[in-house]
C-alpha cells in the first residue's frame, strides 16, 4: 500500500508541475510590482527545482502537515476539513435517493420488461444523461424554486437562520435530487440488465420450475445475483462521494469539494490539489476494499487466494 | 412485486414530506435592516494587503479603510474621508500630511493611530510579506521602485503626533496619483494585533481568514465558506454608524443571479466583473418591478493582443489591417446589446486621461484587404487565435474574430484553454494573437503593459517611442503636462497597434428598489461609502 | 416524441423482419445466423440500428442537407427564433442552429462511438484479466486501476492538454478512452470474480479448453450486461463531456460545432424559459442517439446469449 501511495503522490506531483499555469500569475492583481511577485514565488518555494519541493512537502506530510493554500494562507487541512461533512450531505442524499429509486425502478423494469413502464423507464433515464448538469440544475431552479416556490433557489441555509436540521433539509432537497437523477439513471440500467442476465441462468429457472413464487424467485435468487455490478458501482462511489459533484456545487452555492478542487485547479493551488489527491487515493482503496468484501457477501462464491 | 410498491410509495411520501416544509423557513431575511449583496466568485481571504481578488477587496472595504476614498466623478477625480479628515500636499508635491479621524477607532475599541499607519507601511514594504500593495507606496523615499525597502536608506515617513503623519516621496509627483494609491488603496492594518507575527508568517496568520478587529463601517462576524460573509454593523465608525445593520455578501454564481432576484432574496449585484447580470438575463430584469437596473461606463475592456516576436506580425499594417477586419461595431450591438464602447486604446473612455481625437479604425474589409496585400502577407499562413476560458462573451468574441478574418482571407484556427494555460501561452510567447481582458488604470500610468519588458508586456513589444512617453508620463508631476504626454501616447498606440482593443463593457448591475444612497461609479463600481446605505422594507 | 417515433419505425420493422424469417430455414443453422435472426426480431433494436444509421447518413451529407454553414454569422439576427431563414433560430452568435445541429452530428457521434469503444475494449480486456487470473495479476491490475481513478480527472486533462500540443479530435478520443476504462475494467472484474468458479466454467477448464476459450466463450457472454449500460451511458457521457474537454483546449475547438458544446449556450434561466430553440435540438439529438445505441445494445445482448428467450 505504502509504494502505491508514494507511486500517486510522486505522479500527482509531476503532472501538477508539467500542466502549464503558474499559481503565482494566478494571484496577481494589476499593477502588483515585480518585486512582490517574486516575494511570493519564494515564499510559495516555486523557485526551487521540482525535487526538492517534493522532498519538503514528503516530509512535511510525514509530520502531518499538508501545508499551506497558496491562494487563501489557511492550512490545507482546514480548506478541505471543512468540506466534508456538507460534501457527504449533498453526496450522501443523492447516492442514497439514487440507490433508493434506481433499484425498485430496474428490478420492475427488468420483471415487465418491454412493456410500456420499462420504455417509460429507459426513456426518463436517458433523458436525464441527456442534457448537461447545469443545464438539469436551471430546470430544477426553474420548477421548483421560482414557478412553485417550493424550495429555495440555493444554498445550505437561510441567511442569518441557525442553519437548523429542517432547514438544512429543505436546502439540500433540490441539489441532491438533481445530483440524483443520473445516478438514479444508472442504476435502474444496470439492475435492470443483470436482472435480466441472471433470469436466463439455470438456477433462476430451477427455481421458477420447482415452482417458486415469482416474488420469491426475484428476491431470493435473481436480485442477490444481480447485484454484483450495482455493489461494483457503490465501491466506485465511495471516492466519489467525497469528491463531490463540480457543477451541482457551483450552481447550487454548495461549499463542497467538488468546487474546492475546481477553485484550486483554477488557481493552480498545488498543495490543495496534492491535499484531495492523498485523500482520494485513500478512500479509492477503502472503496474497493468494501466491494471485494460485499462481493463475497453478496455471492459466497467468490473467495480470494 | 408488492413489496416494491411498498418501497416506492415510501420514497415517494419521503420527498413530498421534504418538499412541504412551510415555505417561509425560505430566503434572506427581508428586513430594511439587512442588505443582501451577490457576487460571482469566493473572496481568497481578507487579508487588506494581500487578498489577492476583486472579490477579497470587495470584503475587505467594509471592514478595512485607507485613508480616503477615491472616485471618479464627472471626470474628476474627487476624494472623500475614510480614516483621515485632512490631507494635504506640499507646494514642491513631494512632502504629503495626513490627519486621522479623533474618533477613529479599531472595532475593539482600541484608536487608530498614525503608528498603525506606519506598521502598515513598513509591513509592506519588508522584503519578507507577501504583498501585492508595494506598487502603491513605491513613490515613497527609501523604497525600491517595487516598494521594497532598501538597508541604508531612511524611510520617507515620519510620525508627527498619535493621530498625524507625514510622507515624503523620493521626488515630486502628481498629489493626485499620489493620493489615490497611497491615501486610496492602502488599507491600514492593526498594530496592536499583528506586530508581533513575522513578515514571513504574515500571509499564513489566522486573523486573515477571520479579521474581527478592523476599522471600517462594518464589522466582520462570519464567512460560510463558499457562501456568503456575513457583516455587522460598526456602531462606533466616526463618520457616523451605517444605516444598515447587517450586510450579507453571497457568493452567486451568474446563472443563477436572476432567479435570486426574482425571489427577491438579493438586494444588489457587487458590480463590475465581479457581480453582473447575464446579457441574456437583463431584458428580464428590466421587467422586474421591484429592482433598479443600473448599467454604467466602467474601465475594464477586452483586447487581442499580437505576438510581436513573430516576424509576420510585426509590420503594423498586418496589425491595422485586422483592426479594420473585425467588426467591432457588430460585437458590440449584438453580442453586448448595444453596452459598450469602442475606443482604440487602453485608457478608459470614462477617464480624464482619454484622448477623444484618437478614432478607432472603421470596419472595412476591403481596406483590410488592401493593407494586407500591401505588407505581402503569406494567405497560406494558418494563425492561431488563443482563446481563455471563463468569460463567456469573450468566448463568443473569438467565434466572430475567426469569421471576420477568415472573412479577408486571413487562416484562423481558434485554440481554446483554461485561464492559467491561456496565461502561461501568452507570457511564453507560445501564441499568435490571443484575447484577454485587463482593468484600465485611473492613474494613465500603463507602462507594465506597454513598455519594453513590462511584467504584463503580453505582446512582447518594445516600441522605442512609447518608453519615451510612458517614462515621460511617469515623470513629471504636472497633471496638464501630462495629460499632453498621455494625449501623445494614445495617438501612437493607435498607430502601432500592439493591441486591439476589442470593446469596452458596460457594467451591468441592479439595486433593489427599497434601497438608496447606493452609488455606483467608474471603479466598480460599487461605491464604497457603505454607511450611506439605506433600505427600506420590502 | 421519442416514443413516437418508436412506435413507429417499429410497426414498420415488423414487417421487414418477419421477410428475413422467412427467408431464413433456408440456410444451414449457425451461432451466427441464430444471433442476426434474433436481432432482426428485436424491433426496437433495429430501430435503434436505423436512426443511427440515419444519424450517420446526415452527417456524411452534412455539406449538402445544412441551409448555412455552420460558422457563417448572421449579423442582424443574434439568438433570433426560428425563421424562414433559419427554420431552428439562431444561436448566440448568430449561427443558423439548424446547420450547426446537422454538422455536429460528425463530431458527436464520432466522439462518442470511438471513445465509448476504445475504453470498453481496454476495460473489459483488463478486467477480465485481471478477474479471472486473480491473485498476483488481480493485485498489480486492480491497483494500476486505482491509480487511474485517484486523480482528479480535470488534472489528467489539463495535463494531457499541455502533453498533445495542438487539439484535435482524436486527442478526446484518447483521453475519454483513458480516463473511462478503470471504472469498467472494475465492473468486469467484479462479475469476472463471480463467474469463474462456476460449473460451467470449471468443466471447461477440466476439458483442458486454453484461457482464450474459456474467457472469450462462455465468461464474457456472461458479463457483457454491465458492459452494454456502461457502454450506452458512456457514449451520452463522452457527447457531454467533449464539450468540457474543448473548452478546455482539447478537442474540436470553435467554431466547428457539436451536439455538447450547442448546449453551452444554454447558460440562462432566460434561455431555459424564453429561446427553447437554443437548447431542445441539440438535447433531443443527444437523448435518440443515447436510446437508439441501448436498444441496439439490448438486441445485441439478447441476440448474443442464447440463454434468454425474447
Amino acid at each position: 500500500m505504502v509504494p502505491i501511495f508514494l507511486g500517486i503522490t510522486v505522479l500527482s506531483y509531476l503532472i501538477l508541475t508539467l500542466t502549464p499555469g503558474d499559481p503565482v500569475q494566478m494571484l496577481i492583481s494589476p499593477g502588483q510590482s515585480a518585486e512582490d511577485v517574486a516575494i511570493k514565488r519564494r515564499a510559495f518555494g516555486l523557485d526551487q527545482p521540482v525535487y526538492v519541493r517534493y522532498v519538503k512537502w514528503l516530509g512535511e506530510l510525514a509530520r502531518g502537515n499538508l501545508g499551506y493554500s497558496f491562494s487563501t494562507g489557511a492550512p490545507v487541512t482546514k480548506r478541505v476539513g471543512e468540506r466534508i461533512v456538507p460534501t457527504l450531505k449533498l453526496t450522501g442524499a443523492a447516492l442514497l435517493l439514487s440507490y433508493l429509486i434506481g433499484i425498485p425502478v430496474g428490478v420492475l423494469a427488468a420483471a415487465k420488461r418491454y412493456s410500456a413502464i420499462d420504455y417509460l423507464a429507459t426513456v426518463l433515464t436517458f433523458l436525464g444523461i441527456s442534457l448537461p448538469t447545469f443545464f438539469l440544475g436551471l430546470v430544477g431552479i426553474y420548477i421548483f424554486a421560482l414557478r412553485l416556490q417550493w424550495l429555495p433557489v440555493s444554498g445550505t441555509m437561510t441567511l442569518g437562520g441557525d442553519g437548523g436540521f429542517l432547514d438544512g433539509l429543505h436546502h439540500l432537497v433540490l441539489p441532491a435530487s438533481v445530483l440524483a437523477v443520473a445516478g438514479a439513471g444508472i442504476i435502474t440500467r444496470y439492475v435492470r440488465s443483470s436482472m435480466l442476465e441472471v433470469m436466463g441462468q439455470d438456477y433462476v429457472r430451477t427455481a421458477r420450475a420447482k415452482g417458486l413464487a415469482e416474488v420469491l424467485v426475484m428476491r431470493r435468487h435473481a436480485l442477490r445475483n444481480a447485484l454484483i455490478p450495482v455493489i461494483t458501482l457503490a465501491g466506485l462511489q465511495i471516492p466519489a462521494l467525497l469528491a463531490g459533484a463540480v457543477i451541482t456545487e457551483q450552481v447550487f452555492e454548495w461549499p463542497g469539494m467538488g468546487r474546492l478542487t475546481i477553485e484550486a485547479i483554477n488557481q493552480r493551488d498545488y498543495p490543495v490539489l496534492m491535499g484531495i489527491t492523498i485523500i482520494a487515493a485513500v478512500l479509492v482503496a477503502i472503496g474497493n476494499l468494501l466491494a471485494d468484501m460485499a462481493y463475497a457477501v453478496a455471492d459466497p462464491r467468490i473467495h480470494y487466494e | 412485486m408488492k413489496g416494491m410498491r411498498v418501497w416506492l410509495a415510501a420514497i415517494i411520501t419521503l420527498v413530498v414530506a421534504a418538499l412541504m416544509i412551510p415555505a417561509g423557513a425560505v430566503g434572506a431575511p427581508k428586513s430594511s435592516l439587512v442588505v443582501v449583496s451577490g457576487m460571482w466568485s469566493p473572496p481568497n481571504n481578507f487579508s487588506p494587503i494581500n487578498t489577492d481578488s476583486s472579490y477579497g477587496y470587495y470584503v475587505v472595504r467594509f471592514i478595512f479603510q485607507g485613508m480616503m476614498e477615491a472616485r471618479l466623478e464627472n471626470n474628476q477625480m474627487r476624494f472623500s474621508p475614510a480614516l483621515a479628515t485632512r490631507w494635504e500636499a506640499s507646494a514642491d508635491r513631494q512632502t504629503f500630511r495626513f490627519t486621522i479621524h479623533p474618533r477613529a477607532t479599531w472595532h475593539d475599541g482600541r484608536p487608530v493611530t498614525a503608528e498603525d499607519v506606519e506598521f502598515t507601511v513598513m509591513t509592506i514594504s519588508d522584503p519578507k510579506t507577501e504583498t501585492n500593495r508595494g506598487a502603491e507606496i513605491a513613490t515613497i523615499a527609501g523604497l525600491t521602485a517595487g516598494g521594497k525597502r532598501v538597508a541604508d536608506q531612511q524611510l520617507g515617513f515620519r510620525i508627527l503626533g498619535p493621530k498625524s503623519f507625514e510622507v515624503r516621496t523620493k521626488v515630486p509627483v502628481d498629489p493626485q496619483m499620489f493620493f489615490e494609491r497611497f491615501g486610496g488603496n492602502v488599507y491600514i492594518l492593526p498594530k496592536h494585533v499583528l506586530g508581533s507575527v513575522p513578515p514571513d508568517q504574515l500571509a499564513r496568520h489566522p486573523f486573515f481568514q477571520n479579521p474581527t478587529v478592523g476599522n471600517g463601517p462594518f464589522k466582520f462576524v462570519q464567512y460560510k465558506t463558499d457562501q456568503f460573509v456575513e457583516l455587522v454593523v460598526n456602531e462606533n465608525y466616526h463618520n457616523g454608524a451605517p444605516k444598515v445593520r447587517r450586510v450579507f455578501v453571497r457568493i452567486i454564481p451568474p446563472t443563477t443571479m436572476l432567479a435570486q432576484l426574482e425571489r427577491q432574496d438579493l438586494d444588489l449585484s457587487a458590480g463590475f466583473g465581479i457581480g453582473e447580470i447575464l446579457i441574456e438575463d437583463w431584458d428580464r430584469v428590466k421587467e422586474m418591478p421591484h429592482v433598479r437596473p443600473v448599467t454604467i461606463r466602467a474601465p475594464g475592456y477586452q483586447f487581442m493582443v499580437f505576438n510581436f516576436s513573430r516576424p509576420y506580425l510585426e509590420d503594423k499594417r498586418v496589425r491595422r489591417a485586422m483592426a479594420h477586419a473585425i467588426n467591432r461595431p457588430l460585437i458590440v450591438n449584438q453580442l453586448l446589446k448595444g453596452a459598450g464602447e469602442i475606443a482604440e486604446g487602453p485608457i478608459p473612455p470614462a477617464n480624464p486621461y482619454f484622448n477623444a481625437a484618437v478614432k478607432p479604425w472603421a470596419y472595412d474589409t476591403a481596406r483590410a484587404r488592401a493593407l494586407l496585400q500591401e505588407a505581402g502577407w503569406d494567405f497560406n499562413r494558418t494563425i492561431i487565435l488563443r482563446v481563455p476560458t471563463g468569460n463567456i462573451l469573450r468566448e463568443r468574441t473569438g467565434d466572430i474574430i475567426r469569421e471576420n478574418l477568415v472573412a479577408v482571407g486571413i487562416k484562423v484556427e481558434i485554440q481554446k484553454s483554461d485561464f492559467p494555460t491561456h496565461l502561461a501561452a501568452l507570457t511564453g510567447k507560445n501564441y499568435d494573437i490571443g484575447l484577454i481582458g485587463w482593468a484600465g488604470p485611473t492613474d494613465p500610468d500603463v507602462s507594465s503593459q506597454f513598455r519594453t519588458g513590462g511584467q504584463y508586456n503580453f505582446g512582447h513589444h518594445s516600441i522605442a517611442r512609447m518608453d519615451q512617453l510612458l517614462d515621460e508620463g511617469v515623470r513629471l508631476s504636472d497633471p496638464a503636462r501630462r495629460k499632453t504626454i498621455y494625449n501623445q501616447f494614445q495617438e501612437l498606440f493607435a498607430d502601432e497597434l500592439p493591441y486591439v482593443v476589442l470593446y469596452y463593457p458596460n457594467g451591468r448591475t441592479v439595486i433593489a428598489k427599497r434601497m438608496s444612497g447606493v452609488n455606483y461609479d467608474i471603479f466598480g463600481l460599487f461605491d464604497y461609502l457603505t454607511y450611506n446605505w439605506v433600505a427600506g422594507p420590502q | 416524441m421519442p416514443l413516437r417515433i418508436h412506435a413507429f419505425t417499429m410497426s414498420d420493422l415488423a414487417s421487414v423482419s418477419r421477410a428475413v424469417d422467412g427467408a431464413k430455414p433456408t440456410r444451414p443453422v449457425t451461432f451466427w445466423s441464430l444471433a442476426t435472426q434474433r436481432f432482426l426480431r428485436h424491433r426496437l433494436a433495429v430501430s435503434g440500428l436505423l436512426v443511427m444509421l440515419v444519424i450517420a447518413g446526415i452527417a456524411a451529407a452534412a455539406i449538402w442537407l445544412a441551409p448555412h454553414s455552420p460558422t457563417a454569422i448572421d449579423p442582424v439576427a443574434f439568438q433570433a427564433a426560428p425563421s424562414a431563414t433559419h427554420p431552428l433560430g439562431t444561436d448566440s452568435v448568430g449561427r443558423d442552429v439548424l446547420s450547426r445541429l446537422i454538422f455536429a452530428a460528425r463530431v458527436s457521434i464520432t466522439v462518442g462511438v470511438l471513445a465509448v469503444a476504445m475504453y470498453v475494449v481496454i476495460g473489459t480486456a483488463v478486467g477480465a484479466t485481471a478477474g479471472y487470473y486473480g491473485g498476483k495479476m488481480d493485485l498489480v491490475l486492480s491497483r494500476i486501476m486505482d491509480v487511474m481513478l485517484s486523480f482528479p480527472p480535470l488534472i489528467i486533462i489539463l495535463f494531457a492538454v499541455s502533453v498533445f500540443g495542438r487539439p484535435s479530435i482524436w486527442n478526446v478520443i484518447l483521453v475519454l478512452g483513458l480516463l473511462g476504462w478503470p471504472a469498467l475494467a472494475r465492473l468486469v472484474r467484479g462479475q469476472f470474480l463471480a463467474l469463474r468458479d462456476l460449473e460451467y466454467v470449471l468443466a471447461a477448464r477440466a476439458n483442458g479448453s486454453s484461457d482464450a476459450r474459456i474467457v472469450l466463450r462462455h465468461m464474457l457472454p456472461n458479463a457483457l450486461a454491465p458492459v452494454l449500460v456502461a457502454a450506452t451511458f458512456g457514449m451520452a457521457n463522452a457527447i457531454l463531456v467533449e464539450a468540457a474537454l474543448s473548452f478546455l483546449g482539447l478537442g474540436v475547438q470553435p467554431p466547428t460545432p457539436s451536439w455538447g458544446n450547442m448546449l453551452t449556450d444554454a447558460q440562462s434561466l432566460t434561455v431555459l424559459e424564453r429561446m427553447p430553440w437554443l437548447w431542445v435540438p441539440p438535447g433531443f439529438m443527444i437523448l435518440i442517439s443515447v436510446l437508439s445505441i441501448n436498444f441496439l445494445g439490448d438486441g445485441l445482448r439478447d441476440a448474443l446469449d442464447p440463454s434468454l428467450r425474447l
